[in-house]
């Protein structure tokens, strides 16, 4: 379990999420809040560390959870493409149903001339590398972690500016 | 003057929460919602993304 409290099963959960993001903004609304008022700065600088550290923990437990499904995703794709690894299994092996065309063309080719080492490594990177790389796309994964990253970066200027 | 900082900085901050748990959302309902599928039907639907229309033939191109 991490930090906060969520559980990978929990964010499976969209509602937990929602749940879960829905307070981290209403704390930093509170913050934006209690900014207005300058009787209530006291209040704001004693809350203002313990929310930082929330909305850190938050976005890190995010990307972690993220890295977490794309692993397990990219573990399953080796395993369904396994029979690359040893030209023994290879040969005559029928490729997966779900490679294009032109890749079952070229395991077939492999398989049918008892594809040499080095040749099936070479076709098994290439086959993860464009699954990871249509998986980024297709899901937008660039896009989040360079917000993450943004997000982080603010955070460690607010704890700059008040050096808490 | 540093609190008036960090309160700028504090609504930068609530600006990019709300637009990462916006693209998180929609992230999680493709990804963890495919959470059960197997593996072939995931890069399948990964392609179907791609092209915007279902594959007649075998495979997605990736």
């Amino acid at each position: 379990m991490d930090p906060t409290g969520l559980t990978s099963v929990d964010y499976i959960s969209s509602e937990k999420i929602q749940q879960h993001m829905l307070q981290v903004n209403n704390e930093i609304t509170q913050l934006l809040e209690l900014a207005k008022d300058p009787r209530k700065y006291g209040e704001l600088i004693e809350k203002m560390d313990p929310t930082i550290d929330k909305v850190d923990q938050h976005v890190m437990a995010l990307q972690a959870r993220l890295t977490e499904e794309l692993d397990r995703r990219t573990k399953e794709f080796e395993t369904a493409i396994k029979a690359l690894d040893n030209p023994a299994t290879m040969f005559g092996s029928e490729p997966p149903d779900f490679l294009s065309s032109a890749d079952v063309a070229k395991w077939r080719k492999l398989a049918a001339s008892r594809g040499v080492t080095r040749h099936l490594t070479g076709f098994k990177k290439s086959l993860i590398d464009g699954f990871k790389n249509e998986m980024s796309k297709q899901l937008h994964i660039e896009k989040l972690t360079e917000q993450n990253i943004t997000i982080r970066r603010i955070l460690d200027k607010i704890r700059q500016t008040l050096l808490i | 003057m540093e609190l008036t900082k960090a309160v700028e900085l504090l609504k930068v901050l609530k600006k990019q929460m709300s637009e990462y748990h916006n693209n998180y959302s929609q992230l999680s309902e493709k990804l963890y919602g495919q959470h059960d599928k197997s593996i072939a039907e995931f890069v399948r639907d990964l392609s179907t993304e791609a092209t915007g229309e279902e594959h007649k033939e075998r495979g997605p191109s990736i």
